[in-house]
């Protein structure tokens, strides 16, 4: 008995001892024990708003967010050019079927690229909402009246970003959700309203006035295409083209016209080469890089724009895409009555024959002609897989638009206040470098000016449509004459529209 | 509660050497308690020694025992072993009772173990010897179809797992798995363990029983108790088995010529159409011929276990290698090592540790070669000595026919791709039992760690086929990955028993503690001489990547239960459980539960009636947490990396963006309500048993991730609630005929309806994703991830309706067809799942031994899968046809075709989510046939058991797949990705396997 009585003290001790060890685990774990945050993670509650280093994080992070397939993919060459009578889908007949649709005007409001496009420009409308709400944050933790003026200036660039993010969804979708704020939850915007087209301009139009009222004019070395003050009224000037306000178009190119910052290339080849990326001409551009790499990450997305409209079934495999969005014969014919010589030869690229130095291959079923302006030559082909101009920056806004801008803003009756140029010296400025001869500036030697200088580069769709053209010249009012004729919009996304019910759906397409 | 099937195997007649040195003469009759008949060849021992004899024809037995000897136990198959107090008579009669039944067996229950008439909640139980006789790579593979309430849905890949679901879908996120506790670990499956490992394996259906787990319970939990020692002799046992893998149900694809036909139908009216002739391409081939064959699969596994009065133990080796069905280099290995030790120190003390050790290593296919199977045309040949690009196999391109880069040759993709991973998982137990109190009051702590490591190396050599396919210098991915888990657990047991008042109360606290770490790095122009070659070092020094993470998770716990029952006749249990996670931002939950039952039969009035051997009405009531959700998902995060990173130039600037592009939310406990019901019968002798739940679960505050209006984000948070409720049923029967012939047949079946209750104000939550919308809907009033889209009634006839060779959809409100057509087109979750299982044994007597055949069928009723292969064709609008739709589609020569035409199948018309791509799931299926013979007698070997078997060798389903079990989507590459709601879309394109065996077990 006395035995066991021995033992049972020495349960006690032991018990006792499993539950000191367990307190001192327990103990030795912290208080963070049950709050701990994701490893290998940044809270946004960590960013330190004092640092002024971190001012320009979350701007980079708006930039960066515009580079995707989703913005500036298959849908944005499919819905700004390849819908229109300049382009056809090109490739394979049988690839590609939802861009088929697109470009015979057959599709349903399902065809995901319309979603791939609503996520894509919302996504950037998001970072640069994100950037312009933590500037506040940087500009009152800010000892410096520098460092507070720096962050009131990114809220510019960030401003800029969403504004021409909010110009393509109001092109593509007429009538949409304006979130303007990055902390929504995710309740709220599905219960966003749907807004007119008018309200979406007008906030347009404010972020880029209150931009242009901060950015600089110009940026140091290392900052090539950074947005600047010209940027946001090369932007405005065609926001107020598209909206008819033409005094406000004259003016805000005429700004840039008399800045003298601005200059065309002498020759409208290099415009398009890795040399005039970022060169005078150039006043918006999206960055795409290699960064000197071959492979791994790099800041570009998986099939960039240029890469898309490569030669399909050439060879070598760093001279092939995926010969998409092919001139149509009927841009050919446009310029060929036009007797266009220089910027025929830049923008048509035949295959089976020798185009800068390069033989291109015509592949099997697959068209004729492919666009010129996005080639590039082998030597800069470095990547080492899908290798074709991958790092083509694309010229989202140049000095020959601005000055195209300007000339139709007067001959439409619009006057500069400035004064900066005039409407002939404009266009003929345009027309000199293609090497023909000076015209005088009627809208339609303008508008042709337009099809001619700015073929390929996804203006020419809303082109037609700010004319009230598209309807006509695609054959687009005998399809919906159900609903009235085309109105102008692309159906909004029906994935979209299962996500907020009180998205309607664009008229055409009820 | 009961073992679901009588096992033939159960049986340990010891070999019996008798050297006697008897002191007294003690003789009997065994018979069965049934029905009265004497039961030949039933084995008589001295308990604790090796010293036995058998009956006689008839039942007879005559033994020596030495005078010390006070126990002798009687033991034959089909019944439950019966130990004989000897006193002072020296004969005996011994009526044994069919297993099937066995009220008194002990049952695992969380932290603890209970008698099974005594539970007032569903628990089942299977044996070990059950499963090992199913020739599956795992566990959990082999528990279908044995257990009412679980759904098991298996997958083909070599040494792949399971999904688990216990009693439907009770969340709407993927984190719908149950909880495994193995030997007291919690993990994460149980691919890593041999069905020959386990002792028994209990499922824990209801609340009730599984609030003991609080936390990580709210998907019921799978106990799995490792083989230990049995007193007695020390038992030396072999098991084997060597199985060929048999690819069933392929789905036949077009041949050339029909393919060929389609593609100029489908192509007709496209700009730039040129008619493609079948004699221009120079093959006709049929991929998935090309890929895929029969293959080995080998299973070996040595036990020693025995026990003596303080000591227990049970080691074992376990081998196992599986190749998988592809015809390239894919295999899967396992050795595991398994230990359980248990030790009585002193009278108030006893101490033990388990560990289970697991080495594996696979080798795994290119499934991405699965999908290009799938959608490769079969017009060109696997080699082509014209292609001369190629290097260094003159493996032919899709390419080199016009084929866009998106195609790539099968067979080449799977022969380049080098994956392999190679690991170690070490469970390990250590645990202490102190005795504080007269057998009353028990207290132990366990100590558990689970701790696996693994590196997987995934290289691409240098190659080219052609197009796209191929690379210019080689690459190697490198990932390392460590888990370290542990789990401290403290728990308190006070037992005591006054007249007829039984009680029990147990008092515990469990710490987990969870980190998993990763690093890999990423290198390029790695040479392609040798294994040893393949590393990140011997790569080129440019282009290194490198990247890391990990997750650490945290919970604190603290548990109570108390039982008591009177008289064995009313039972009443109630627990409660506080748990604490690091993973939600709400951090304390609590679990209560209750649970009574009665014991009608133990009543006066009952007893009396004859036919009814036992009759227990039970009612349970729990709640529980599930934190097996992401951790922290509701913060907002910043998010570094060149993704975020603007570009100047050449100039990256390093930036940070927002993860979350929504607030921070709230995440709260997932909380799950179930009410239980159910009854328990004996009859007939015990020779009938039934067990019939109802259950009623309801799911709160769901965690689910939903997608984000204008993003492409989706959102972790609580959006509903969710009703699962249904009626679990089995039904036993076994039997003797004769004296040599027994059987048996089990039947379990299970329904479920599934209901979304509630979706916090929303009307529907949309889920998975597809090229063209959405294929799910989760609304209140439908079962959780519905499918939805237009209802397809016919195919336009003639120009007047529309384009002809289209569908025609329900226009249900004549403005034409918008998303408001859409409707609801079923549901993934089946409304009935049920297993069969018929086994019968003659014994030809003691020389000869016994003959056993068994065969089951699992087949489930009412869900519907998504034919999401078929739904590919915006991407691969070149793509091969399966044959079903070639003899379906609507042509110009078959206008009676019900299936769109090829053109309009290319189009975003067809190409989104309607009807045509919703199919019937239901299927029946052999689940195992097996025949074995138990050879008895033999020298020196106490039994020896033959058999052959085949598993899943027949399936009976209408679906145009490879198997109507569908657990996840998978993306393109093949690899499974996405939540529950994606349920039923089907895009797997690895085939399952028949598998016949023959197989030996040994004891000694």
């Amino acid at each position: 008995m006395k035995q066991y009585n021995n033992n049972h003290i020495i349960a006690g001790l032991i018990r006792n001892l499993f539950l000191l060890i367990l307190a001192v685990s327990t103990i030795s774990c912290g208080k963070d024990f049950l709050n701990s945050r994701p490893e290998g993670t940044i809270a946004i509650e960590g960013i330190d708003y004092s640092k002024s280093e971190n001012i320009f994080l979350s701007v980079s992070a708006a930039y960066a967010s515009m580079r995707t397939n989703n913005a500036y993919g298959i849908g944005y060459l499919a819905c700004f050019e390849i819908a229109s009578e300049d382009a056809d889908k090109g490739s394979e007949p049988g690839d590609s079927p939802l861009i088929d649709e697109i470009d015979k005007w057959a599709f349903t409001s399902s065809n995901d690229i319309f979603n791939q496009l609503w996520t894509g420009y919302y996504s950037i409308v998001d970072a640069a909402s994100f950037a312009v709400d933590e500037m506040p944050k940087y500009e009152a933790a800010q000892m410096n009246e520098e460092n507070k003026l720096y962050a009131r200036q990114c809220s510019g660039e960030a401003k800029v970003i969403r504004a021409f993010a909010y110009f393509s969804l109001v092109r593509l979708f007429g009538y949409i959700n304006l979130p303007l704020r990055s902390d929504l939850t995710a309740l709220e915007r599905a219960a966003l309203p749907q807004v007119t087209p008018a309200e979406v301009y007008a906030q347009i139009k404010k972020d880029l006035n209150e931009a242009i009222d901060v950015l600089p004019q110009a940026y140091g070395k290392g900052w090539d295409g950074r947005i600047n003050r010209y940027t946001a009224l090369g932007i405005k000037a065609k926001v107020h083209l598209y909206l008819n306000e033409l005094d406000s178009a004259a003016l805000c190119a005429g700004m840039l016209i008399s800045s003298g910052k601005y200059s065309l290339l002498p020759s409208f080849r290099d415009e398009f080469r890795s040399v005039g990326e970022n060169s005078r001409e150039s006043v918006f551009e999206l960055q795409y890089s290699m960064l000197g790499k071959t492979t791994g990450e790099a800041a570009l997305p998986n099939d960039p724009y240029a890469f898309l409209q490569g030669p399909r079934g050439n060879t070598p495999s760093n001279m092939q895409g995926w010969g998409l969005c092919s001139p149509s014969l009927s841009l050919r014919n446009f310029f060929a009555s036009r007797g266009e010589t220089i910027r025929a030869e830049v923008t048509f690229m035949k295959t089976d024959t020798i185009f800068e130095g390069s033989f291109i291959k015509r592949g099997k079923d697959c068209p004729e002609y492919y666009n010129g302006k996005v080639f590039s030559p082998p030597d800069e082909n470095t990547w080492s897989f899908n290798g074709y101009s991958r790092d083509y920056n694309i010229r989202l806004l140049r000095y020959a638009d601005i000055l195209l801008i300007y000339a139709e803003a007067l001959v439409r009756g619009g006057t500069d206040i400035n004064g900066a140029s005039s409407a002939d010296a404009a266009l003929n400025t345009v027309r000199r470098r293609a090497l023909l001869n000076d015209t005088v500036t009627t809208l339609q030697t303008v508008l042709d000016e337009r099809r001619a200088e700015l073929a390929l580069e996804e203006d020419r769709f809303f082109d037609l449509v700010r004319q009230g053209n598209a309807g006509t010249v695609l054959g687009l009012d005998a399809k919906f004459s159900s609903s009235g004729g085309f109105q102008g919009y692309y159906p909004i996304p029906v994935k979209q529209m299962q996500l907020n019910t009180n998205l309607v759906q664009n008229i055409n397409y009820r | 509660m009961k073992p679901i099937a009588v096992s033939f195997l159960v049986f340990s007649v010891s070999a019996l050497f008798t050297f006697s040195f008897s002191q007294k003469v003690v003789t009997g009759k065994v018979i069965s308690a049934s029905n009265g008949e004497s039961i030949p060849s039933a084995a008589v021992t001295v308990k604790g020694t090796t010293k036995g004899v058998t009956t006689d024809m008839n039942g007879n037995f005559n033994i020596e025992v030495p005078k010390d000897a006070n126990q002798l136990e009687v033991r034959f198959i089909g019944y439950e072993p019966y130990t004989i107090a000897l006193g002072e008579s020296n004969e005996y009669t011994i009526k044994l009772q069919s297993s099937s039944i066995s009220l008194d067996q002990v049952v695992v229950v969380g932290y603890g173990t209970q008698k099974s008439k005594d539970l007032t909640s569903p628990i089942s139980v299977v044996q070990g010897s059950d499963l090992s006789k199913i020739a599956s790579p795992n566990a959990a593979q082999a528990l279908q179809g044995k257990v009412a309430g679980l759904q098991i849905i298996n997958n083909g890949a070599p040494g792949a797992g399971a999904t688990v679901k216990i009693r439907g879908v009770g969340s709407i996120g993927d984190y719908g798995q149950p909880l495994y506790v193995v030997d007291g670990m919690f993990v994460d499956n149980l691919d890593f363990i041999s069905a020959d490992n386990i002792e028994t394996i209990s499922v824990l259906k209801d609340a009730s029983a599984a609030a003991i787990y609080g936390v990580k319970a709210a998907n019921g939990v799978i106990i799995v108790t490792t083989k230990k020692g049995m007193e007695g002799r020390p038992v030396i046992s072999y098991d084997g088995s060597a199985s060929i893998q048999v690819p069933v149900n392929i789905v036949p694809m077009t041949n050339k010529e029909q393919y060929i036909d389609f593609w100029n139908l489908a192509n007709q009216n496209a700009i730039g159409w040129t008619p493609r002739n079948p004699n221009d391409y120079p093959a006709n081939t049929n991929w998935y011929e090309e890929l895929i064959g029969p293959a080995v699969m080998h299973n070996h596994s040595i036990d020693v276990s025995g026990a003596t009065e303080n000591t227990n133990y049970s080691v074992g080796l376990n081998y196992f290698s599986q190749d998988g069905t592809m015809k390239v280099d894919n295999n899967y290995e396992r050795l595991s090592i398994r230990g359980r030790f248990e030790q009585k120190a002193a009278k108030w003390l006893s101490a033990g540790a388990s560990i289970l050790f697991t080495n594996f290593k696979k080798r795994e296919a290119e499934q991405a070669a699965l999908r290009q199977a799938y959608v490769n045309p079969p017009v060109y040949p696997v080699y082509n000595s014209d292609n001369t690009a190629a290097y260094p196999v003159n493996f032919d391109s899709p390419q080199r026919y016009g084929y866009p880069n998106a195609y790539g040759n099968p067979v080449a993709a799977a022969y380049y791709r080098n994956n392999r991973t190679k690991g170690n998982r070490f469970l390990a137990s250590a645990f202490a039992d102190i005795d504080i109190w007269k057998d009353k009051l028990k207290f132990r702590s366990s100590y558990n760690v689970d701790f696996h490591n693994m590196v997987n190396f995934n290289y691409l050599p240098e190659n080219f086929v052609g197009g796209s396919q191929g690379t210019s210098s080689s690459n190697l991915t490198e990932k390392i990955t460590v888990n370290f888990n542990q789990i401290i657990d403290n728990v308190f047991t006070y037992s005591d028993s006054r007249n007829r008042h039984n009680y029990t109360v147990t008092l515990g606290q469990s710490t987990r503690m969870f980190k998993q770490n990763f690093v890999e790095g990423t290198a390029k122009d790695v040479p392609n001489t040798d294994e040893q070659s393949i590393y990140l070092k011997t790569g080129s020094a440019r282009d290194r990547n490198n990247n890391d993470g990990a997750e650490v998770l945290n919970g604190l716990s603290a548990f109570a239960r108390a039982t008591y029952n009177y008289g064995e006749k009313y039972l009443l249990s109630a627990t409660f459980r506080a748990d604490a996670s690091s993973k939600y931002q709400q951090k304390w939950g609590y679990f209560p539960s209750f649970g009574a039952g009665w014991v009608i039969s133990e009543e006066n009035f009952m007893k009396k009636s004859k036919g009814i051997d036992f009759f227990k009405l039970r009612v349970s009531w729990g709640m529980l947490g599930n934190d097996n959700v992401p951790a922290n998902s509701g913060v907002a995060l910043a998010v570094p990396g060149i993704g975020s990173s603007a570009v100047f130039g050449d100039n990256l600037v390093d930036g940070l963006g927002q993860q979350i592009k929504v607030a921070p939310n709230y995440l709260k406990w997932e909380v799950v309500n179930e009410w239980n019901v159910g009854l328990d019968f004996a009859f007939l002798n015990r020779r009938l048993t039934a067990e019939v739940d109802y259950y009623y679960r309801t799911t709160d505050n769901v965690v689910y991730n939903a997608p984000v209006s204008g993003t492409t984000d989706e959102l972790l948070g609580n959006y509903g609630k969710v009703l699962n409720t249904g009626v679990e049923f089995s039904l036993g029967w076994s039997d003797h005929a004769g004296n040599n012939f027994s059987y048996h047949v089990n039947l379990n079946a299970t329904t479920i309806h599934n209901e979304v209750l509630e979706l916090d104000g929303r009307e529907f939550l949309p889920g998975a994703q597809v090229t063209n919308g959405y294929a799910t809907r989760t609304q209140v009033g439908h079962p959780i991830g519905s499918f939805y889209g237009y209802q397809m009634t016919g195919i336009v006839q003639s120009r007047q309706e529309g384009d002809i060779g289209y569908p025609i959809y329900l226009d249900k409100d004549n403005n034409g067809i918008t998303p408001e057509d859409m409707a609801f087109l079923g549901s993934p979750i089946p409304y009935l799942i049920g297993g069969l299982e018929l086994g019968c044994a003659y014994n030809f007597g003691k020389k000869i031994g016994t003959v056993d055949f068994g065969i089951s069928f699992y087949g489930q009723a009412g869900n519907k899968i998504f034919n999401q292969k078929r739904m590919n064709r915006s991407v691969f609008s070149e793509a091969n046809y399966d044959l079903n739709y070639y003899n379906n589609a609507y042509t110009s020569n078959n206008k009676n075709g019900i299936y769109p035409s090829p053109e309009a199948f290319n189009t975003s018309t067809v190409q989104q989510p309607n009807s045509f791509f919703v199919e019937d799931g239901s299927y029946l299926r052999i689940q195992n046939i097996q025949i074995g013979y138990t050879m008895t007698g033999v020298p020196k070997i106490s039994s020896i058991r033959v058999y052959i078997s085949a598993d899943r060798p027949y399936s009976l389903f209408s679906y145009n797949g490879f198997s109507p079990e569908v657990s996840k989507s998978f993306n393109s590459a093949g690899v499974a990705t996405g939540s529950p709601i994606t349920a039923g879309m089907d895009n797997n394109i690895y085939p399952m396997s028949a598998i016949y065996s023959i197989g030996l077990k040994l004891s000694f």
